[in-house]
């Protein structure tokens, strides 16, 4: 089946979407290693393995994410701010602000009513407000990324965490732990702080309704409720959240 | 001479300054460092010593200027700093230092205590500058600068000498305003890279020497046809934009800067010196001169229309903000700016940098998504 292949490869995961010519979705995978992993080796096979399609059919290649540059097979290089905001407008076609939080970037696009970019910020080299972020805290309260979601739900009252920096943030958690604060009112705290810092990077390019979350943070229903709040208004999830920016790019390499 | 060969020779003088440095020391000439910002070199030109930049080093691991500055301080103030501590400035006999920021004024003092063997030579602008009576204040502001610098290089600056050091930076100014405009005619005709060292030559050459290839390059610039250009006219604004794999970035991206406001760039050329009777009232008149400058007290915030009028003039179709980290100057400056630019139509970027930066994937992302942005805006 003639197809078409979009990765992106980040730097903690590695996803990969085919699709046909009409850009409908064939198959897609993720891959939990990211760039300078060979991780994008990986997916590729897992996505072969995956759909009735051969290398043989691949029409075309494009590769996106902080190791796009490293991945041998690809036909052309886009950024991943271009790939996010083609997928989710693909998607969700009503969304106008895209927030993508990533392993260790965290991206906020302003787009129109044709899918095209209108305005773009992007963090800096602080982890607050990434994934990364919340791995650090995951390590010190000795839990795994896949309980944030539970033990904010049975958060009580939300600790007040800082969102400066991810080092004084770890400091701070460790001494609520100390002093016997529950895990889960921590949790929603940190949901909190990493909310807090999207928002202030979202309301530099302006906030447009609808806004819709991509990447891994698109998974963990306690960092969107904590998005709600802050930002005033429902906040949108694509299917398969993670998988936006490799959407993105194979509807590039189908165009 | 051949193009190529101008530019190497530029190119040397960008990256060999302690060479450079060295050379005029054995050669028994005095050497005077010309720190950020608007320092009058004509000064220095006019007393026989050779004028040398005084603007950090690129990629400069920061250790020893932690001890003067806490981490969230410019980096172009912390690499001086560090490269001070090092002894990088030993050979110079004195520095020239103004006050135009909060950073700049810690390190009129931080500098006595991280090269103690450095003169400061300090240069205070008027806050009001564009009074009469800032004019008056600055001829004897410089009146002192001029002395202190009599004494370092033990040789009288007079009228005549400074009239032609003026009418020497006056000519350089020109041809450097002259190359801007070629390069805003005819993009791609040099690379992003090449256009800097140019540019930025201009600190660590003898001006004469300068001159006489900016009026080659320029010949040559000029006879030759504009190459076909398809990529992104950019004007770019901020402190500066270094380290160069910025400029490398834009080059393989497709972007030719068609103009600047940099500080280390055009705004260091932008004014003449005018006319006059009196030589340094001629350098004060200059500063009175400027308009839309960041580092200057601009009440009316004219640097967003100052913006906007280049952009038009040299046809840029997009703008890039080159922030350098922790500039409070040109944070408060960014949205009066990015106002400006968009009511003109144009899309602006602001690009966070630091001039000890040491991985660029982050900025070649923005500046790739700033290109592919670029681009579908104009296929629609």
């Amino acid at each position: 089946m003639e197809h078409y292949i979009g990765i992106d490869i980040g730097s903690t995961a590695t996803k990969c979407v085919a699709v046909d010519k009409e850009g409908n979705i064939l198959a897609r995978v993720v891959v939990p290693s990211g760039a300078g992993t060979r991780a994008d080796e990986q997916a590729i096979g897992l996505l072969y393995a995956s759909f009735r399609g051969t290398k043989e059919e691949c029409r075309r290649t494009v590769a996106t994410g902080y190791g796009r540059m490293l991945h041998q097979g690809a036909d052309e290089q886009v950024s991943e701010i271009t790939c996010h905001a083609k997928g989710l407008h693909r998607m969700l076609p009503e969304a106008r602000t895209v927030i993508d939080v990533g392993g260790q970037d965290l991206k906020v696009i302003r787009i129109d009513e044709n899918g095209m970019i209108e305005q773009f910020v992007m963090n800096d080299k602080c982890a607050a407000g990434t994934g990364r972020f919340l791995e650090v805290m995951c390590r010190v309260m000795n839990l795994s990324l896949e309980e944030l979601e539970e033990y904010d739900a049975n958060a009580k009252e939300m600790c007040q965490i800082s969102n400066t920096c991810t080092v004084f943030a770890e400091s701070e958690v460790i001494s609520k732990l100390a002093q016997g604060y529950a895990r889960e009112d921590i949790v929603a705290g940190i949901h909190d702080s990493v909310a807090r810092k999207i928002c202030g990077l979202a309301r530099r390019v302006g906030v447009k309704p609808q806004v819709a979350l991509t990447g891994g943070g698109g998974l963990n229903r306690g960092l969107v409720k904590a998005l709600e709040r802050n930002l005033g208004q429902e906040v949108q999830i694509p299917e398969d959240p993670q998988t936006i920016g490799a959407l993105g790019a194979a509807l590039v390499a189908a165009k | 001479m051949e193009k190529a060969e101008i530019i190497r020779e530029m190119q040397d003088a960008v990256t060999h300054i302690s060479e450079t440095v060295h050379r005029k020391k054995a050669e028994g000439r005095k050497v005077v460092g010309c720190a950020p910002i608007f320092v009058p070199e004509e000064l220095v030109i006019a007393s026989g010593a050779f004028p040398v930049g005084i603007w950090g080093g690129q990629k400069v691991s920061l250790s020893r200027s932690q001890e003067y500055f806490p981490p969230f301080a410019c980096s172009v103030v912390q690499s001086i700093t560090e490269l001070s501590v090092a002894g990088v400035y030993d050979e110079v006999d004195a520095v020239l230092l103004t006050f135009l920021c909060d950073t700049l004024k810690c390190m009129s003092q931080t500098i006595q205590l991280s090269a103690p063997k450095l003169r400061p030579i300090f240069v205070k602008h008027p806050q009001n500058y564009r009074l009469e009576c800032a004019v008056e204040y600055m001829v004897k502001e410089l009146a002192r600068v001029k002395e202190e610098l009599e004494e370092v290089t033990g040789a009288r600056i007079t009228e005549e000498a400074l009239r032609e050091a003026i009418s020497l930076c006056n000519r350089d100014r020109e041809e450097l305003m002259r190359f801007t405009r070629i390069l805003a005619q005819k993009p791609g005709i040099l690379t992003n890279h090449q256009r800097h060292d140019v540019i930025k030559s201009r600190l660590y050459m003898e001006r004469s020497r300068h001159l006489e290839l900016m009026r080659e390059l320029n010949g040559i610039l000029e006879a030759e046809a504009a190459p076909e250009f398809h990529g992104i006219r950019l004007y770019v604004c901020g402190v500066m934009l270094e380290p160069v794999e910025l400029l490398d970035i834009l080059d393989e991206l497709g972007y030719a800067i068609v103009g600047d406001e940099l500080l280390q760039e055009s705004r260091q050329f932008r004014y003449r010196v005018p006319e006059g009777l009196g030589q340094l009232e001629r350098l004060a008149r200059q500063v009175q001169n400027i308009r839309g400058e960041a580092f200057l007290y601009d009440p009316q915030k004219e640097r967003d229309d100052v913006v906007a009028e280049e952009c038009r003039a040299c046809g840029a179709e997009a703008v890039l903000f080159a922030l350098m980290k922790f500039c409070d100057t040109d944070e408060y400056d960014y949205p009066w700016v990015r106002d400006a630019v968009q009511a003109a139509g144009l899309p602006i970027l602001n690009l966070e940098i630091e001039q000890i930066m040491q991985s660029f994937e982050g900025a070649r992302t923005r500046l790739q998504a700033y290109a592919e942005q670029i681009e579908s805006r104009r296929r629609a």
